[in-house]
């Protein structure tokens, strides 16, 4: 289970888990599949990520391709520290390395 | 590659205006608003009731500095007090920032997810820095590839004929441009700025900020812009049209007072606002 920003969930995804607003009242319960006018209205009301079970396979393999983009883009640079700063520090994030971590339920 | 100012310069990218055609002017309403903002007499009330009046500019306005766009808190609520808090000047930047953003968000949506992002990260950079007023700065990063949404729309040839040329080497958009057209489009954007009556302090950095060195006239801006853009490159946010970094001078670092260090956590915070653009904008990935 991740939390995952609403924006890259596909209608069809299941919720890992129940949703529920500040005030404690059931918004969504575990199970729920996700369709397209769920996520709108959800997105409305500012819902920026959802918990749900993610696909590692299909996760790895973007992130591997996201690697290959940053190794292609750097070509190149290797004598300049500014960019390979900036090269380690885009690898971090890919692999979820952040100062912060922006999901916020509700 | 640096871009000299000679006067072949000056004939490739008299040549490439010309070509671009008539460009719509600054419409009417806004223009009202610049001559109020100039003429001595005026007051802030007066400014800020005349863009109110006009509730499509009002709404873009209000949308540029505020969370649906830009994703910041709910700063600011209202024209008024748009007015009190930012000033005329950044008023003046804004009312024109918005009307010139339409082209780019028209063109294409990679395009469009880059330039939102170094929106976000030039306004986090100029909080960070302490350089001119973020609403103002963040400009700079949304208009700063607007050359290439006009060049793409009026020039279709000779973009695509760039386009190819980067899609086969490891080479910057802006240096197949010069290859191609013998300017780049950050000269052709601060033209296009210029005419359209955004102040100096915008125009020039998004003008320079392809040179290999920094200019002499507002150089921290320019500095800053280019950081931005770096960050949000390297983070593969967004489509600009090549798939390699460009350079990244010590010069740039030494202008804005970064370590290494300053430079990762800065880029932690950028890519923070980077990855609340919503994703339908565009894809993060190339």
């Amino acid at each position: 289970m991740k939390d995952v920003p609403i924006d890259d969930i596909a209608s069809g995804t299941i919720l890992a888990a129940s949703l529920m607003s500040e005030k404690g009242s059931l918004i969504l319960s575990r199970g729920t599949v996700l369709s397209d006018s769920i996520l709108a209205r959800l997105r409305r009301i500012g819902v920026e990520a959802l918990p749900v079970s993610v696909n590692q396979e299909k996760l790895e393999q973007e992130r591997s391709d996201l690697r290959e983009a940053i190794e292609k883009r750097f070509q190149g640079s290797e004598r300049n520290p500014y960019l390979q700063e900036l090269k380690r520090i885009a690898i971090g994030h890919l692999n979820g390395e952040s100062s912060e971590n922006p999901t916020q339920i509700v | 590659m640096m871009i000299y100012f000679n006067e072949q310069t000056n004939e490739k990218l008299e040549d490439v205006l010309n070509r671009l055609g008539r460009l719509p002017p600054l419409p009417e309403s806004i223009q009202r608003i610049n001559r109020m903002i100039d003429s001595e007499q005026t007051t802030l009330d007066a400014v800020g009731h005349e863009i109110a009046k006009d509730y499509a500019l009002s709404a873009q306005v209000l949308q540029l500095i505020n969370s649906s766009f830009y994703g910041f808190s709910d700063r600011i609520s209202s024209i008024k007090q748009a007015v009190v808090l930012l000033g005329l000047n950044v008023i003046r930047t804004l009312t024109g920032t918005s009307w010139v953003s339409e082209m780019i968000k028209d063109s294409s949506k990679g395009l469009h997810h880059h330039s939102l992002a170094t929106a976000r990260t030039s306004y986090v950079l100029s909080g960070a820095l302490s350089i001119g007023e973020p609403e103002e700065i963040a400009s700079l990063g949304l208009l700063h590839d607007l050359g290439k949404a006009v060049l793409a729309k009026f020039l279709p040839e000779d973009f695509q004929q760039v386009r190819n040329i980067t899609d086969h080497n490891n080479i910057c958009f802006h240096q197949a441009e010069l290859e191609v057209l013998g300017v780049t489009h950050a000269v052709v954007a601060g033209r296009l700025l210029q005419k359209w009556n955004l102040p100096e302090r915008v125009v020039q950095p998004i003008s320079h900020h392809h040179d290999e060195k920094l200019p002499d006239a507002f150089r921290k801006e320019t500095a800053l812009l280019r950081l931005a853009d770096l960050m949000v490159r390297a983070e593969g946010c967004g489509y600009v049209g090549d798939l390699s970094m460009p350079d990244f001078p010590g010069e740039i670092a030494e202008e804005l007072h970064l370590s290494l260090a300053d430079l990762h956590m800065l880029a932690d915070e950028a890519y923070d606002q980077m990855r609340r653009i919503p994703r339908y904008i565009g894809d993060r990935a190339l």
